[in-house]
């Protein structure tokens, strides 16, 4: 037996494994955790990126856990997206781990570290395992692991705010995971199966058959997704959890965890749901302008915010209404803006994360107004937050215009010149809320009037790392987009 | 004629500045000297580099392709017409800099200055070196965001203001060019420069108005100039000069791009398209006319020295608009428009940017520019005085000063276009260019008058010592208005007719304009009558104080309509959140109240549900709470978004003149739409 074939399972054994090592590790050789933890992040990230040039040489294949094969056993599927997807995840965790280390010594209590750490790898091995199933329940499950987890990793702080906070997103998180676990129960009623390929060999004729379960199932997963992704009407529960959280866990809450579940419902579109379905509820346009509202609603909240991280994650309500359009808008070009806008969205949103984290760090202040004058004294964190709002913004040269692009001419391809309107309103908005704070950094002439502490630089580095990154999509988006839209077109 | 170089020159010379820019910003603050002569330097490696493509240019077409920069690749294209605009603005760029180290010395945070300045440099050559409209856009708006900072850099509360309200303009601007751009590759394909009416379909409207706000609010088009009168006066004044100079001209670059390139068409074109042109051209001529008549109103109704140049340069670039107007609606015949603009373009480069530099050598030495506190600067400043009549005159369009050779082109093409089509609204586009050109030597007797005629202020009565570097470049640029004055054809032939050429003007609109006479009777005549209109309305005007009127406050734009709107707007927005919130909060309470219930009848035996529930209502109570804290908090938030003080609404750093504005351009619309159908 060849080790590179059992890779799909290795990832989340390694993340999995790491996760109930922590705690030990970190009780009796604390020196030795958080390397750990950082080795087993990279060990996953060497395996996807090993599972790309495979996937890029072979083409699609599948993986039968335990070599069990369908209908008893779970199959992980890799292609180029569900591929995509993992190498995304585990490059933005890894990333935000290595900010984390230094930023939690100061937001934990230093006894809920190992655990920290158990929870951090648990969501990163959830996520993995979702980006990769090709099974119903099995998926169920790993939104379950995530869901609990991505909890825990905002209570973990222990102060009022926290606590309140994830237990709004707990009771959320569980009616939208009950609701999926309604709609799957609906499928398996009509289909006697669980496995995505052997569901959609199935569906055609249940459809027929039971067409008020298939209604219900995907009004279901609608309203499943749409929760824990936070689309527009059932974002309630971000804002406070998202803010409150310590800035690691909101940068991984905001930049990863919202978006598996949009790419969740993306691979229940694409690869569960048959395409007449698709086409004879009109779910799409239902998404299309739930993810508009959410748009502009978001943007519009962030403007009236005093947080600086209410801030933030309001406008991830708005950010991710741009995936959710992208998968809506149903074409080639518009998908590939979307999901372009997956990665660099989870890259910028988290680098604004970890900045605002520099800055509670070093200077204790949440509050917008206070930050007049803290280009100063922090030059460094404020040029990376001014590089991660020009590409909210979409100024030419970072990788947030790269992806309005593509999402627009989508639009425009499909013949709905309404979205392009709404995207470019909204990056008007995005503007209106992000400049006051780059320009009173910079422009104040106050002197700034807080203590600072010095940053180190192990803080410093990942920001930088965050910026060069963005340009990078910016200038030579190229080799992803291609990448990207072969990728997509295998789905169509 | 059709040679095309391939060259990396171009890059270079965008590439240098902004590079050199970045650099001067690691530069520590104290090393003043290296940076000054760091930025002379690049400014005047960049004027060579251009001086230097003139033959090459001359010849044909200068390319430079870089495919893998970005989703489009990079393409810069250089033609004779893109490069009369880099000489102007190397040129001013020179000198701007060279005024810059007399007059900037006593500011603060002079790094940041030298490094944007130079790097805008680098940004506005790539503007119009741009051979498609992806890279034009880049580069408008890197440019956008690197003058934004030489805007606010007095960095005091008018200035962040005036640069907000340029910032979300310029903003808008960007995303109504990137909207503009995708609609023309959705529906083209490509993006390149080359006339593509045909092919444009039924969204040319949309794409011909988009690009037009685009362009038109760097411009300072009415009614799009409201950013215009605040942030031009408040840069330093060597930015100033850049400002109104040379940057408001890249909008005027995109305009002749877009109206006079792209919206042609590519082959013979059938008459629908020639109708389209001809509209699209007339309107566009009509916002020209609106824009330099009331740029001139307003600039006679200020005091402040600067807000007047401001708000003359919106009025001129009245005339730069209305001449391409002329140029688009009479198809192949508009080479006269378009040369007259052209030239137009160059000539305020040259006299805008030396009032501003004028008056900028005034206010560093007197720190004075409202007008009422300033006088008698003739006795204390004879040279500035002297180059500030040559500087005027020219701008007034006085026979012998470079202004009169452009604005003459402009007039006749419209003389001409009255001939040709017949249109009684030509006729009155020409009276108000007359009256307009009337307005524009009052305001400049105004000027002239409140600055350097009358009694010395006492607190002003010392001598005044005028730095080298000043003086030279007062001279230069009162030089460079005389030589073109004296000469006008020079330039004409050499070089702007040979633009006219590429656009593909019939020869015998362009054979109109070798030998164009410019010193004959009938220019010099009106000339001569546009002088008296002046001094009939100054005269009286200035005797009576009609030019200190202010206009009443309540008539101010920015409280009819910008505030309320989006207030309304924003507040409905949050007010549906909050509904939201507490609809959760509602629901979690009847849920705990239900479950409560259900429990009393199921469990007698047991308390602990009960008191769960209880206690889960009353979070459920805290949280409708909290919901509403929000809500308050969100509306406190929004009323402290708006920045305009009520008390402190003064119309003269208002815009009254936008519903004034507004208002005509509405009334002229309609004339316009009534007259020309």
């Amino acid at each position: 037996m060849e080790l590179t074939n059992h890779f799909p399972a290795l990832i989340m054994a390694v993340l999995l494994g790491i996760s109930f090592l922590s705690p030990i590790l970190y009780r009796w050789a604390r020196k030795a955790s958080a390397p750990a933890l950082i080795t087993s992040l990279s060990l996953a990230l060497v395996m996807a990126i090993y599972l790309l040039f495979q996937v890029l040489q072979v083409g699609e294949f599948t993986y039968y856990m335990g070599g069990w094969p369908p209908p008893y056993g779970i199959e992980f599927r890799l292609d180029l997206i569900r591929v995509y997807m993992l190498l995304v995840v585990l490059a933005v965790s890894l990333w935000i781990m290595v900010y984390a280390l230094k930023d939690l010594e100061h937001e934990l209590k230093t006894e809920v570290m190992g655990w920290y750490y158990t929870l951090y790898a648990l969501v990163v091995g959830s996520m993995a395992g979702i980006a990769l199933t090709n099974d119903l329940f099995n998926l169920f499950v790993l939104m379950e692991i995530c869901a609990i987890s991505a909890c825990a990793i905002i209570s973990v702080k222990e102060d009022r705010a926290c606590l309140e906070a994830s237990f709004k997103y707990l009771i959320l998180s569980a009616m939208g995971t009950g609701c999926f676990l309604l709609g799957v129960a609906m499928i398996y009623m009509v289909t006697g199966q669980m496995n995505y390929d052997l569901v959609n060999a199935a569906l055609p004729e249940a459809v027929e058959l039971y067409p008020n379960n298939m209604f219900a199932a995907s009004a279901l997963f609608i309203v499943a997704f749409g929760t824990k992704a936070a689309l527009f009407p059932l974002h309630v529960w971000l804002p406070d959890a998202h803010a409150s959280a310590p800035s690691p866990s909101s940068a991984m809450l905001s930049g990863l965890v919202i978006k598996i579940y949009a790419f969740a419902l993306f691979i229940m579109f694409y690869q569960l749901f048959p395409r007449p379905l698709l086409e004879s509820i009109p779910l799409n346009e239902i998404l299309l302008w739930l993810a508009s509202m959410g748009i502009m609603f978001g943007s519009i909240f962030a403007m009236v915010q005093v947080d600086l991280k209410k801030m933030l994650a309001y406008s991830s309500i708005g950010q991710i209404g741009y995936v959710f359009l992208g998968i809506g808008l149903d074409d080639t070009i518009a998908i590939t803006g979307g999901f372009y806008h997956l990665l660099v969205h989870a890259i910028m949103k988290s680098m604004l994360f970890m900045c605002a984290g520099v800055i509670i760090y070093s200077t204790g202040i949440r509050q917008i107004k206070q930050l007049g004058g803290i280009g100063q004294v922090l030059p460094i964190t404020m040029f990376a937050f001014t590089i991660g709002s020009a590409s909210m913004i979409g100024i030419p040269g970072t990788g947030g215009l790269i992806s309005k692009w593509y999402l627009a001419l989508g639009a425009l391809e499909i013949g709905r010149p309404i979205f392009v309107v709404i995207i470019l309103a909204s990056s008007l908005l995005n503007a209106v809320y992000y400049m006051p704070i780059i320009v009173n950094a910079f422009m104040q002439q106050e002197q700034f009037e807080y203590q600072v502490k010095p940053v180190p630089r192990q803080m410093l580095i990942p920001l930088f790392v965050g910026v060069a990154a963005l340009v990078f999509l910016g200038v030579f988006s190229r080799p992803f987009i291609v990448l990207l839209e072969n990728a997509v077109q295998l789905l169509f | 004629m059709e040679t095309t170089f391939s060259t990396f020159i171009p890059l270079y010379l965008i590439l240098i500045p902004m590079l050199t820019g970045i650099v001067l910003y690691f530069l520590p603050e104290s090393k003043m000297l290296i940076r000054k002569a760091v930025s002379i330097t690049a400014a005047l490696f960049s004027l060579a580099g251009v001086i230097w493509l003139l033959p090459y240019v001359l010849m044909g077409e200068v390319c430079c392709d870089l495919i893998e920069f970005m989703q489009f690749g990079l393409y810069l294209s250089i033609d004779v017409i893109s490069w009369v605009f880099a000489l102007l603005i190397t040129m001013a760029y020179f000198l701007a800099v060279l005024f810059s180290f007399s007059y900037m010395d006593h500011e603060h945070n002079l790094r940041r200055y030298y490094s944007f300045l130079i790097f805008t440099l680098g940004a506005l050559l790539g503007v119009v070196f741009a051979g498609d409209f992806f890279s034009l856009f880049i580069f408008f708006e890197i440019m956008t965001f690197s003058s934004f900072v030489l805007v606010i850099h007095k960095q005091d509360r008018e200035a962040l203001q005036a640069g907000s309200l340029y910032l979300y303009m310029a903003i808008l601007g960007g995303l109504s060019l990137l909207f503009a751009i995708l609609l023309l590759y959705g529906n083209t394909g490509h993006l390149d420069m080359i006339p593509a009416l045909e092919n444009l379909g039924t969204q040319r409207l949309a794409i011909l108005v988009l690009f037009m706000i685009g362009f038109g609010i760097k411009a300072g088009l009415v009614p799009l100039h409201i950013w215009l009168p605040l942030a031009h006066p408040v840069a330093p004044s060597p930015a100033s000069a850049l400002l109104s100079g040379i940057m408001i001209k890249a909008g005027a670059y995109g305009i002749l791009r877009v109206s006079l390139v792209l919206f042609r068409p590519a082959g013979e074109g059938s008459t629908a398209d020639w109708i389209f042109i001809f509209n699209s051209g007339y309107i566009l001529m009509w916002i020209g006319i609106v824009t330099m008549v009331a740029g001139a109103l307003m600039a006679l109704l200020q005091s402040n020295t600067k807000r007047i140049l401001a708000y003359s340069s919106i009025s001129q670039m009245g005339y730069i608009a209305a001449g391409f107007g002329v140029a688009v609606f009479m198809g192949l015949e508009g080479a006269m428009g378009f040369t007259g603009s052209l030239y137009h373009i160059a000539n305020h480069a040259v006299f805008k940017a030396g009032l501003f530099s004028m008056i900028g050598v005034v206010y560093m030495l007197t720190h004075e520019l409202d007008m009422s506190r300033l006088g008698g600067m003739a006795k204390k400043m004879p040279l500035v005085t002297v180059t500030f009549v040559i500087a005027a005159l020219g701008i007034a369009g006085m026979p012998g000063f470079n202004g009169f050779a452009s604005k003459t082109l402009i007039h006749d093409a419209m003389l001409e276009s009255y001939k040709h089509f017949d249109l009684y609204g030509i006729f009155i586009a020409e009276r108000f260019f007359f009256i307009t050109s009337a307005l524009t030597i009052c305001y400049f007797l105004k000027l002239f008058q409140g600055v350097f005629l009358g009694p010395v202020p006492e607190k002003l009565d010392r001598d005044y010592k005028l730095p080298i570097s000043a003086g030279f470049i007062t001279v230069v640029f009162a030089a460079l208005v005389l030589v073109v004055g004296i000469f006008p054809n020079l330039l004409l032939e050499r070089l702007l007719v040979p633009g006219a050429q590429l656009l593909g003007f019939s020869d015998y609109s362009i054979a109109g304009l070798y030998g164009f006479g410019y010193f004959e009777w009938y220019p010099l005549r009106k000339t001569l009558l546009v002088t008296l209109l002046a001094l009939f309305i100054y005269l009286p005007a200035s005797a009576r104080g009609w030019f200190d009127w202010t206009p009443p406050p309540r008539l101010c734009i920015q409280r009819l309509i910008i505030q309320p709107i989006p207030q309304l707007v924003l507040s409905f927005f949050l007010r549906e959140t909050s509904i939201n919130d507490m609809a959760l909060g509602q629901f979690y309470e009847h849920s705990a109240n239900e479950n409560k219930h259900s429990d009393y009848y199921s469990s007698d035996v047991d308390e602990a549900p009960e008191l769960a529930h209880d206690e889960a209502a009353q979070s459920a109570y805290y949280m409708i709470g909290k919901g509403l804290d929000r809500d308050r908090q969100m509306r406190e938030q929004l009323r402290s978004f708006f920045w305009w003080d009520q008390q402190q609404w003064n119309i003269k750093n208002l815009n009254f003149d936008n519903l004034l504005l507004a208002i005509v351009l509405g009334v002229v619309l309609f004339i316009v739409f009534s007259y020309g159908s």
